[in-house]
């Protein structure tokens, strides 16, 4: 089985790399890590004894390749799953605030074991790795760092249709509400939301 | 079960379909006329392809993310990522497209909305159904007003909410109005 997620990160790509390569750090703010233990690490190869958080105990060693600067590929050499391949590639958000990763996870797993509770577990564990790799670099996203996003990239990238600025110079993101007149009476949807007023 | 619902409506003003695509892959503002989503945000964009996250909290109750693959200026294809697939399984989650063609009565143009999702029809069916009629809202307006007020109150926890915002639209059948918090 396999998925593609990309989750956000309120900070410059250069920090968030730095925090993910720090593998030995993993289980002090990554709650789907509950040990990890590096084994080697020499060029551009780490090699890792994990433990991920589930209801089971999953037990892997997995080699981590980083030779590209943006992108982290990790693979199992031998562990619980019958293979495991993940690659991080990491890139700018398209609002030039921030660093997107883009998460590939392939997974095969035995014959016998939970699919179900095993994707609902890895699942949560990529919605845990947002959460806490947000937290953990709160701050490192200051007003100054924003502006300091190059123009050459700025101008690589397709620039989104020009909004009036708010704070900041940030564009105001506004919110909606529709109204319909329907057989019932008025639908009103406010916050994605819908209720009816008869 | 998959249910797929797909539905049209006709916009018979002068408007081309390249006004029409470019609003259905303005991704990060579908907020601000697409009824049933309250949030959305672009997380990655590279030649005709997009994906982004929505948060829809009649459709689904966690965010979700769809991958879009656009032909300018004739259709748009989602389906959503961010959910484990089988391989030679076919897909559970969210999918659909917007076709957008030329009206065969005279000028015009024609928007057909599909969608499949694992949920009720009734829903899948209700919520197609109104991000058309926003976008025939959106494409019938002859004038928007633009005004300055000071939030309205007692209207319920979820108005005072939205009113919090620096901005809000107003969608009414005819018109719709942006207003501006007064700081």
């Amino acid at each position: 089985m396999n998925v593609q997620k990309y989750i956000k990160i309120n900070a410059l790509q250069e920090y968030v790399l730095q925090e993910l390569r720090a593998f030995d750090t993993w289980p002090q703010w990554w709650p789907g890590v509950q040990s990890l233990d590096v084994i080697k690490s020499e060029n551009g190869l780490s090699v890792v004894d994990i433990v991920f958080k589930t209801l089971i105990a999953i037990n892997a060693t997995l080699e981590f390749d980083l030779s590209n600067e943006n992108i982290i590929k990790a693979r199992q050499i031998q562990g619980w799953f019958k293979t495991y391949n993940c690659d991080w590639e990491l890139q700018q958000a398209p609002d030039g605030v921030g660093t997107i990763i883009k998460i590939s996870l392939t997974v095969e797993i035995g014959m016998l074991a939970p699919k179900g509770m095993i994707r609902s577990q890895l699942t949560q564990n990529l919605n845990q790795l947002e959460t806490a790799l947000n937290k953990r670099l709160q701050g490192k996203m200051s007003l100054s760092d924003r502006k300091a996003v190059s123009p050459e990239t700025a101008e690589q990238k397709p620039q989104p249709p020009v909004r009036q600025k708010g704070v900041g110079d940030l564009p105001i993101k506004r919110k909606s509400i529709n109204i319909f007149q329907t057989k019932e009476g008025l639908e009103i949807w406010i916050s994605g939301r819908r209720y009816i007023m008869k | 079960m998959l249910f797929i619902v797909r539905l049209k409506i006709d916009i018979i003003n002068n408007i081309t379909k390249e006004q029409i695509f470019k609003v259905l892959t303005d991704f990060a503002y579908y907020a601000e006329w697409m009824p049933d989503i309250a949030d959305s945000t672009i997380l990655a964009q590279e030649g005709d392809i997009a994906v982004a996250e929505f948060f829809s909290p009649e459709l689904m109750e966690e965010k979700y993310q769809l991958e879009f693959v656009c032909s300018k200026p004739d259709s748009i294809i989602y389906k959503q990522i961010g959910i484990f697939e089988e391989t030679g399984k076919p897909s559970l989650g969210l999918s659909g497209s917007w076709e957008i063609i030329d009206s065969t009565e005279g000028s015009g143009t024609v928007i057909i909305g599909e969608m499949n999702f694992k949920t009720n029809e009734k829903k899948t069916n209700l919520i197609l159904q109104r991000r058309l009629d926003a976008l025939q809202q959106m494409f019938s307006l002859t004038t928007t007003s633009t005004q300055e007020c000071n939030p309205i109150s007692a209207l319920g926890t979820q108005i005072l909410e939205t009113m919090q915002n620096e901005e809000i639209i107003v969608w009414i059948p005819g018109y719709k109005s942006i207003y501006k918090k007064v700081n």
